[in-house]
This record gives C-alpha cells, sequence and structure tokens, in this order.
C-alpha cells in the first residue's frame, strides 16, 4: 500500500462509526484517569487491554491509543490547579503551572497547556509520517541477528536511560526476559519453568502481567496511603464564566507562541526515537530551551506561559517519536510502547516491515487517533475543567474496590481463567515492591515483552549464519554501541562514587 | 522553638526508620529473587541444549547481578539491625507491612470466592468489605457503589462483550 492511499485510508477508518466511537470514550477515560493524581497513562492503557479481545484492530487501536493521547492533558490540568501533576510527564509544568495559578490566571495556563498538547501531539504524528518512508528502506536490513542485537540494545537504554539505578533495572529487565521463557519451548517443545501446572504451558498471559504490575501495583500504593491522591490541595476555582475566558486566551496565546511549539515539539519528537528516555525529560529539556531562548528568562519559575506551553509541547510530542520504534522494529521504548505492542499482538497486528510496508493505514490511523485523541481531550478539557478538576477529590477508599474489581474481571476475561487473577494478584505485589524499591517495572515489562522476540531472533540468527552473525556489520555496530554506552554509564557512576569519597574526606 | 525542634527530630526518626524498612525489604526481596533464579538456573541445566541456552544465557549475568547488589545493600544496612525489623514486622508492629498484608489476602478471598460462589458474588462481596467494614464508608453508599459497580460490570461484559463470567462451583452443582 502506498504513502497517500494509507493516509487516506488511515484517516477514513479513524472517523468510521466503527472506530470513532472507540476514540472518543478511549480519550475521554483516558483524561479522567490523567487527573487522578498516581494514575499514568501506562495504567489507563493497561486498564484498556483486557477489552480488546472482543474488538476489531481498528477499533482497539483507537480505544488503546485515544487513552493514552489524553492522559497528559489531564495530568496538566491537576499540575496546574492542583500543584499535583497526574503523571511524572507533566513535572515540568509544575514549574509555571502553579505559579500562573497564583496569580489568578489558572484558565490562561490550562488553556494554553491543553492547546501546546495537542499542537505537540500533531507535531509528533507529521514527525513519524515523515519518517515512514526512511523506515520504510531501514527495516529492509533488519533481519533476525539485526532484530536481536537492537532488541538488547533497546533493553540496555531503557535500564540505563529510566530514572531508577542502573543494577536494579537491568535486574528487572533480565527478569522479564527470563519470566518470557516460562511456557513450552517452541522449538523442542519443552516444557520450562511451568511448575507443572497446566495454566503455565502457553506462558504467562501478557494481560494479567501487565494488568498486575502496573494497575493492582498501583492499587496498593493508594490503599496504603488511603488519603486523596489531590493531597487535600484546593484548586484556586475561578467562575466557570471567567475560567472559560482565560481558556480560550490560553489557547491564542500556544498559537501565538508557535515557533516555540515547534522548536520544543521537535525536541520532543527526537527524545522519543530514544528508548528509555520517555516524556519526563524530553520536557524539562524542552522547559530548559523555552527559558535560555525567552527574552523573559527572569520570570520563568514565576509563572511564565513560555514555560508551560514548552513542557507541554514536548510532552505529547513524544509519542510520534516513540511510534517509531515500536512499529518499525517492535521494539518498544517505554512501559506505554510496551503496552501498546501487547495490545497489537492481541489485535493480531503484526509490527516490523510488514506494518511499515503492506499495512500503513494502521500506522496512519495510529497517528489519526493520537491528533484527533488530543483534539477531543483539548473540547472536553475545554468546557469541563471545574467537573474534571473534581476527580482529585475522590477518596482512595472508594476508588481502590471500585477500580481493584474491574481490572479483575478483565484479568479473568481475557482467558475466562481463575489462573489469571491469582497471576494478576502476584504480579500486583511484584509490581508495588518494585515500585517502593525503585526497580524498574517498564524495564521488567518490555523484556517480558520482547523475550519471545529475542529468544527466536536468536534461534534463528544461530542458524542462519552460526554463532558469528555477530560480526555482521550492523549487529556488530550495534553491540558495539551496546557495550560502550553500558561502559560509559558504568564508568559515570564509579567516578561519581569517588569523587562523593573524595569529597567528603 | 523548642516545639518546632522536636517535631524535626521525630520526624528525622520516622525516616530514618523508613529506610531502615526498606532496606531491610530490599535484602528479603533480592534473596528471594536470587533463590528463585536460582531454583530456575539448576532447573534450566536438565533441559535440551537448544531450550536451555537462551534461558542460561539470560541467567548467569542476572546471577552476578543480583549477587553484587546483596552485597550491596547488605553493605549499605550494616548499620540497620534487619533481624529486630524483621521480628518486628511477625509480631505484626509494621503497620505499612499490615496494610499490604491485609489488602493481600482480601484480594486472596476475592480469588477464592469468586471460584467457589461465582464472580459477581466475589466482587460484590470484596467491595462491600472493602468500603463499608475497612473503609467504614457509610452503608448507603457502600451498597450504591457495591450494586452499580456490579451491575456495570455484567452490563459491560456480558451484554456489551458477550463474555461470559465465572458463574461458581456452588452454582454449577446446583445447576
Amino acid at each position: 500500500m502506498g504513502i497517500i492511499d494509507g493516509l487516506v485510508s488511515g484517516f477514513f477508518q479513524a472517523v468510521s462509526l466503527e472506530v470513532f466511537p472507540f476514540l472518543l470514550v478511549g480519550a475521554v477515560f483516558g483524561l479522567v484517569i490523567g487527573v487522578i493524581p498516581g494514575l499514568s497513562g501506562h495504567f489507563a492503557m493497561a486498564m484498556v487491554i483486557p477489552f480488546l479481545y472482543a474488538m476489531e484492530p481498528g477499533a482497539g487501536i483507537a480505544f488503546l491509543l485515544g487513552a493514552h493521547s489524553t492522559v497528559a492533558q489531564g495530568g496538566g490540568l491537576t499540575a496546574i490547579l492542583f500543584s499535583t501533576p497526574g503523571t511524572g510527564q507533566n513535572a515540568a509544568t509544575l514549574l509555571d503551572g502553579p505559579p500562573m495559578r497564583d496569580q489568578g490566571l489558572a484558565g490562561l495556563a490550562t488553556g494554553a497547556a491543553l492547546a501546546s498538547c495537542f499542537l505537540g501531539a500533531v507535531f509528533g504524528a507529521v514527525a513519524l509520517a515523515l519518517l515512514i518512508p526512511v523506515l520504510q528502506q531501514v527495516v529492509l536490513f533488519f533481519g533476525p541477528p539485526e532484530i536481536f542485537v537492537l532488541a538488547i540494545l533497546a533493553l540496555t537504554f531503557v535500564a540505563v536511560l529510566g530514572k531508577e539505578d542502573l543494577t536494579r533495572s537491568m535486574i528487572a529487565a533480565l527478569a522479564g526476559l527470563l519470566l518470557a521463557m516460562v511456557g513450552l519451548d517452541n522449538v523442542t517443545n519443552q516444557e520450562r519453568f511451568t511448575l507443572g501446572l497446566f495454566e503455565l504451558r502457553d506462558g504467562l498471559s501478557l494481560v494479567p502481567v501487565i494488568l498486575g504490575l502496573f494497575a493492582v501495583a498501583e492499587m496498593f500504593d493508594l490503599w496504603v496511603r488511603r488519603d486523596s491522591r489531590a493531597g487535600g490541595m484546593q484548586a484556586n476555582r475561578l467562575s466557570a464564566k471567567e475560567t472559560q475566558k482565560q481558556i480560550f486566551q490560553g489557547i491564542t496565546e500556544a498559537f501565538k507562541h508557535w515557533w516555540l511549539v515547534l522548536r520544543c515539539s521537535a525536541i520532543g519528537a527526537a527524545m522519543g526515537l530514544i528508548p528509555g528516555l520517555g516524556s519526563a525529560p524530553a520536557a524539562f529539556v524542552a522547559y530548559g530551551h523555552a527559558k535560555q531562548s525567552s527574552k523573559n528568562k527572569d520570570t520563568f519559575g514565576k509563572g511564565n506561559i513560555e514555560g508551560v506551553i514548552g513542557s507541554e509541547a514536548a510532552n505529547d510530542a513524544v509519542e510520534g517519536g516513540a511510534l517509531a520504534s515500536t512499529l518499525a522494529f517492535g521494539i518498544p521504548g517505554s512501559s506505554s510502547m510496551g503496552i501498546l505492542l501487547a495490545g497489537l499482538f492481541i489485535l493480531g497486528v503484526e509490527t516490523g516491515p510488514n506494518i511499515i510496508t503492506y499495512n500503513v493505514d494502521i500506522v496512519f490511523l495510529m497517528l489519526f487517533t493520537i491528533i484527533i485523541g488530543n483534539l477531543i481531550g483539548t473540547i472536553v478539557g475545554l468546557f469541563l475543567v471545574n467537573p474534571l478538576s473534581r476527580a482529585t477529590s475522590l477518596r482512595a477508599s472508594i476508588l481502590v474496590p471500585i477500580l481493584l474489581v474491574v481490572v479483575f474481571t478483565g484479568a479473568y476475561a481475557v482467558n475466562r481463567s481463575g489462573f489469571d487473577i491469582g497471576v494478576a494478584i502476584v504480579f500486583g505485589i511484584l509490581g508495588y515492591l518494585m515500585k517502593e524499591l525503585g526497580y524498574s517495572r517498564a524495564a521488567m515489562l518490555i523484556g517480558f515483552v520482547l523475550g519471545f522476540a529475542v529468544e527466536k531472533n536468536l534461534y534463528l540468527a544461530l542458524q542462519l549464519s552460526g554463532p558469528y552473525f555477530l560480526l555482521d556489520p550492523i549487529p556488530l555496530t550495534l553491540a558495539i554501541v551496546t557495550v560502550v554506552f553500558l561502559g560509559y554509564n558504568v564508568w559515570t557512576i564509579i567516578r561519581d562514587k569517588r569523587r562523593k569519597k573524595s569529597y567528603a574526606r | 522553638m523548642h516545639d518546632k525542634q522536636s517535631v524535626t527530630k521525630s520526624g528525622d526518626r520516622v525516616e530514618e526508620q523508613s529506610v531502615a524498612n526498606k532496606k531491610s525489604l530490599e535484602l528479603c526481596f533480592i534473596i528471594v529473587v536470587g533463590l528463585i533464579v536460582a531454583a530456575a538456573f539448576f532447573s534450566a541445566l536438565g533441559y535440551d541444549l537448544v531450550s536451555a541456552r537462551t534461558p542460561l544465557v539470560i541467567m548467569v549475568p542476572l546471577l552476578i547481578l543480583i549477587g553484587g547488589h546483596f552485597m550491596r545493600v547488605k553493605k549499605a544496612s550494616r548499620n540497620t539491625d534487619v533481624v529486630s525489623i524483621l521480628w518486628a514486622v511477625v509480631k505484626g508492629e509494621n503497620q505499612n507491612f499490615n496494610i499490604v498484608a491485609g489488602f493481600s489476602g482480601w484480594m486472596v478471598l476475592l480469588l477464592a470466592l469468586i471460584i467457589v460462589a461465582g464472580h459477581y458474588v466475589g466482587i460484590a462481596a470484596l467491595m462491600f468489605i472493602l468500603l463499608r467494614v475497612v473503609s467504614r464508608e457509610k452503608i448507603l453508599l457502600s451498597l450504591a457503589i457495591t450494586t452499580g459497580v456490579t451491575l456495570m460490570i455484567f452490563i459491560l461484559f456480558e451484554l456489551g462483550f458477550d463474555i461470559e463470567l465465572h458463574r461458581g462451583a456452588i452454582f454449577k452443582i446446583w445447576l
């Protein structure tokens, strides 16, 4: 399928009656989840996953990405209104959003944030669309040896660049890979690590693992704290009329700062291409750039609208870049992309050269889903800022029982198996412990999702070229990059420790 | 002024205790993970070479990392009285652990209820217990949420997605 055909088909699929309602529901759901502090984008996606089994691919993709695309918008709203970012990626918005609120400009900041998110998402989607012809050529050079080494490189990036400690992240990534080995070996038909349980012969089911690690673990966290997630913060609520007026002004401001939006979106899209970096660092880099390039540097941190615009635009532009490696090589760079990849498996959508070359309409469907999802988020956010902000005052004692039964019902529904509820509970406890102790859940999930591909491609690579496949040009280059990158980071950690010790003396 | 200082000191003590608890927890966590991986390693040695190859390639660096990290955590917690912290947990004196263990227990109860009495009975019972008994929400609110959410799940899964949820062993025996 040609790119133009794919673009037209993707657009009409996105606005069709079979897909659009799911996109709408997904986007509103994502916005509400984004508003609730502590429940992030991957939580929204994890909650959506069980429903995918009953959906057509187009509807499922729209539902999943619709939910994911609006989470940052919801998170931006609470960062401004309550000084509590709904998700980690909105942390940079805290620097200028709340000071603007305190000056009585909450509506202005909210409008600017919503519009910047939308514009950033459009930029990210356009960037990915422009990358498609390049990716179509690049993927042709990637066979089993290249994919195997690329997967290891991506895992290394996720482990090293994540916010968690390097050793803990590496342990999590390798443990994730090991978990993927549970079940029958496809080549020899031998049972591995099944403990004699029939239910484990097909391996650990993706959905309960995802739900456990990201949804049940959050429920533990909420239950332990058991207070309102907004921490009792009260928004500086304006009258509905005044808020509306300011929001429209904020949107105009975002368009007036189009050059800043463009530059910060470019930073976000470029950083999205690097596995493991995620939205939060992109938002902070964009914020720094906005400050550096501003004429009013002194007002940053005291309520400068450019700070809000820069960070929020980068936040959403990241998705376009992150989608590129996930779709072209089947290598996710973040937990959200890992869940997306799992969702695509469930929907029967194959990533890699196939999707980029023959099913490019699905790629465009994803792009239009992100754009339309963000547009829906902006429109809903425009008119429902005050009602939406009330979601933050939901008590954990009410929220947890409701979400918990929905999560367990989702875990059960996939294979109609009580065993999967048990898996979700076990991974929920594991996920909570990992969160508490600073082990990367993203690295574990990506390791788990990639495990099957890693083993399959290693097997094929050894069959094709024997153990010397590592000496082929692309695998060798990627392996060198992996070793140098890991070595450099280990060296910097040792150097910093030594410096600390010498300072202490 | 004096009050402020004593509040700061007690805050520091709470912080210190929390750090010590975390170190002890991580020590136990890494030991359990290490034992599981070691068991997996030895069981993989008995597999066909092709089946064992990838797991062993993964587990060798994993065991090295776990071993190294264990030493690191042990070194970091040399001033921590791990045994007395664990003893306090066993005696039920650690509030956070009690909450987590209790919450895990409720989830296991839910699983048992679902298997025996069916999905709807299980989720309704768990919601009501958590809302009314554990969190002491008002009875009307608890009943309304329990009924509403159970009904919503029935409509969504059974009518919307045509997924029949588990009817329960009792129900199946009666029929």
